[in-house]
């Protein structure tokens, strides 16, 4: 492994100390995420209530920790699924060209017209809303970019030497497409994921505060800050907490995309 | 006064841990007229120490030791300002790459200019008047029509001389130039040794040349300067540093320059048997444009060409870039399916050796992996036999077996090629194709692989179409010969028979810009 930048380590760094905050959150809170104690209303942050308590008496603290799982679940499912749409998109059309390609790309070209959050409130409307349905509609929404940068790097690589080379050596054209070039496109692939994955985490976030993402009761990031903008000055701490895990993860993930990028010669 | 004196220069680069000197106690002077040549391997510093002298090494991880005295001004010490100053009035520079370092999106007209524009208070008149007289003094015919075209529209051998127009046109007294035939046609390479020559006795403008190619410094400089890992080695007057090198490192240079001296080899069987057989082939591209729906247009690049290849034998295909030597190469491999004719192989794997080894190795693997793969693909070899298959391959192509856990990057110029012409072998093809296989390494390294290839055909019997826009290479190397112009085979005779007795006249030009005696 190359050695990477000091920003990609604090990037890292970063988002390694929130997604360990966040797995802790997968096993144990310190109460109930959605367990209410009308006594707590919007208390402000103590000893007992690190980050304070919501309108509803519920504790913050595992609140973020429950539903920043969420919030991170859909950003992977999201990626996962755009990067793997993108993927396939990209390397057969930028590799063969011809028809497909222009077919596929003008198609691509119409779904980066409209923005990802309108397109995903079209695909919820036709399917309802829920965790899975949101992954399906961003992933949708974020296939035709990957495929962009894709396409480009194989147009790229497919008049190289040693895909050339490949070819008479005797690989088939799917071993050439993901055995002998998608590796040289790592670093770019990287840096694309990364990007794509703080997008998917502020498009859920978006969409969530919309209300059409993540249902009540259960939190996720973005229906947090949703929730908290009614009481922004009674009670700041509802917005601040879950605004600085959100800023964070973003800011880390961007940080190791930026270090990947620069680091690479 | 010296336009250009360089005393103690010592460069150093630090960003790594490690310091790395790449130039060590260099002294060179110029004087006005003068034209000397700066010779070396690749890495031997002299690309470092021409943009040294340009004032564009001042940055901050290189350190700068001794003086640069630019027309009497030490360029390492002085203000930016002055620097600037001193690049646009007493400076200029011509680099290897004309493909890039002319801006794709002003015109021609624009950036001939520029340096007036920066440093004069002429008028648009004025500089536009200037530049067409620049443009003229390049030997550019039509300069008016060149004065508004954009790079694109314009030929490689057309845009170096923009080049040396832009870098001239502010009548600088010293012209830097890296490299700057490299990239174009040994014909048009003679022509810009005929310009710059021109160049340097009408306006006095000192020449410090750079460049690989001893034979080519031989025919500009008067004096030369032979650098190597960044020591200067030997310095003195070209003809005599040619005729009588007093240093070990002169000579090897000076004896690996190709010349006209065939490598001896074995003749062929009388009854070797033929593995390719070509004839009457055209190959077509599609025409540029034409509509989504509109049936394309078909132009034809290759014009009915025939030849055979017969086992063991080694054919050279000459000719200028553009003229369809690659063309004819992919056809041959089925890489492009557009022809007509026919093209029969005996050859169940045909292969080849690529120009830039180090684009033809995939970068992300190492050397065993690019090695194996071919196996991989076409045979069913256990992992334990193809490894066996690749250490046989190293050593037949005289590579260290360490080397096969290392990546492309890792390799040297001359390593990686020998790591390609060993992926080629890896399933025994009987007939392999070399794009020029050579041109891209240093003249010590490229008699090293040329030996190597031939001994590969001694040991192996397989056949090679070498292609290579060097006559010498091809003379020393081949059975015979292939001259192609324009997608069409011109000449076509044995190597010892074009050398004697040219009957083309474009064979002729391409001998005499070779150098041969006629």
């Amino acid at each position: 492994m190359k050695k990477q930048s000091v920003t990609f380590w604090i990037g890292a760094g970063l988002a390694g100390v929130i997604l360990l905050f966040l797995v802790i959150g997968c096993f144990w809170t310190p109460y109930d995420p959605e367990a209410m104690d009308a006594s707590m209303k919007l208390a402000a942050p103590s000893l007992a209530h690190p980050m304070g308590c919501d309108p509803f008496g519920r504790d913050v603290l595992s609140r973020i920790m429950d539903g920043g799982t969420i919030t991170l679940l859909v950003a992977a499912g999201t990626v996962l699924l755009g990067a793997g749409l993108g993927i396939l998109i990209g390397a057969v059309t930028g590799y063969f060209g011809g028809i497909a390609d222009t077919i596929f790309m003008r198609i691509a070209d119409a779904l980066l017209a409209f923005p990802s959050v309108l397109l995903a409130l079209v695909v919820i409307a036709l399917l309802g809303t829920g965790e899975v349905n949101v992954v399906l509609s961003l992933g949708i929404s974020f296939a035709p970019s990957f495929a962009r940068v894709v396409r480009g790097e194989f147009l790229r690589s497919r008049s190289l030497g040693y895909v050339q080379a490949a070819r008479l050596a005797g690989a088939s054209p799917v071993r050439i497409l993901f055995v002998h070039i998608l590796p040289n496109i790592r670093p770019v692939l990287i840096s694309a994921l990364l990007i794509g994955f703080n997008n998917a985490v502020l498009s859920e976030a978006a969409l969530s505060y919309l209300g059409i993402g993540v249902q009540p009761p259960k939190a996720s990031l973005g229906s947090m800050l949703a929730e908290s903008q009614t009481y922004l000055f009674a009670a700041p701490s509802l917005c601040i907490f879950p605004g600085a895990v959100l800023i964070l993860l973003v800011l880390g993930f961007g940080l190791m995309g930026d270090g990947l990028r620069t680091g690479r010669k | 006064m010296a336009i250009l004196e360089i005393r103690n220069l010592n460069i150093t680069f630090s960003d790594k841990k490690k310091p790395h000197r790449v130039v060590e106690n260099l002294n060179l002077t110029l004087e006005e007229g003068d034209r000397l040549g700066l010779v070396g391997e690749s890495g031997s510093g002299k690309t470092m120490s021409a943009l040294a002298a340009a004032g564009l090494l001042r940055q901050k991880n290189v350190r700068l030791e001794g003086e640069i005295l630019l027309d009497g001004q030490n360029i390492l010490t002085c203000t930016p300002q002055e620097l600037r100053r001193l690049q646009g009035s007493r400076i200029g520079m011509i680099f290897q790459e004309p493909m890039t370092s002319l801006n794709p999106t002003r015109t021609i007209g624009w950036q001939v200019e520029e340096t007036l524009r920066l440093h004069t208070s002429l008028t648009s008149e004025e500089r536009r008047k200037r530049a067409m007289e620049a443009l003229r003094d390049v030997e550019l015919e039509d300069a008016e029509r060149i004065y508004n075209a954009y790079p694109h529209a314009l030929s490689g051998g057309q845009r170096q001389r923009v080049m040396i127009a832009a870098a001239m046109i502010s009548r600088p007294k010293l012209l830097l130039a890296d490299e700057p035939t490299t990239a174009l046609d040994v014909t048009v390479q003679q022509q810009m040794m005929e310009l710059l020559r021109k160049l340097n006795e009408t306006y006095g403008t000192a020449i410090l040349f750079i460049s690989h190619d001893l034979a080519l410094v031989r025919s500009l400089c008067s004096r030369m300067l032979v650098l190597q890992d960044g020591k200067a080695v030997e310095e003195g007057a070209s003809e005599k540093l040619f005729t009588a090198p007093e240093q070990l490192y002169t000579r090897e240079l000076i004896e690996a320059v190709p010349k006209f001296e065939r490598i001896e080899r074995a003749p062929l069987k009388a009854d070797a048997a033929e593995v390719l057989c070509v004839s009457d082939l055209c190959a077509f591209y599609p025409k540029e444009g034409g509509g989504f729906f509109r049936k394309k247009e078909k132009k034809e690049v290759l014009h009915h060409i025939s030849f055979r290849i017969r086992q063991g034998e080694i054919i050279g295909l000459v000719g200028e870039s553009g003229c369809g030597k690659s063309t004819l190469a992919r056809t041959l491999l089925g890489l492009h399916r557009d022809y007509t004719g026919t093209v029969s192989h005996t050859a169940k794997h045909p292969q080849m050796v690529f120009q830039d080894a180090g684009s033809a190795l995939n970068p992300s693997r190492t050397v065993e992996w690019i090695l194996e793969e071919p196996l991989r693909n076409c045979t069913d070899l256990t992992a334990q036999q193809r490894r066996e298959c690749v250490r046989e391959m190293l050593w037949l192509v005289k590579l260290d077996e360490s080397l096969q856990k290392r990546y492309p990057q890792q390799l040297s110029g001359g390593q990686r090629q020998r790591v390609c012409i060993a992926a080629a072998l890896m399933l025994h093809p009987e007939f392999l194709i070399a794009d020029e296989p050579v041109s891209a390494l240093d003249v010590t390294v490229q008699k090293q692989i040329l030996a190597l290839m031939q001994e590969i055909v001694q040991e192996t019997g397989v056949s090679i179409l070498l292609i290579s826009h060097d006559l010498r290479v091809v003379y020393q190397m081949c059975d015979r010969v292939l001259v192609m112009k324009d997608g069409a085979i011109v000449e076509a005779a044995d190597a010892e028979e074009i050398y004697k007795n040219p009957q083309h006249p474009y064979t002729k030009e391409l001998l005499r810009s070779a150098g041969a005696d006629m």
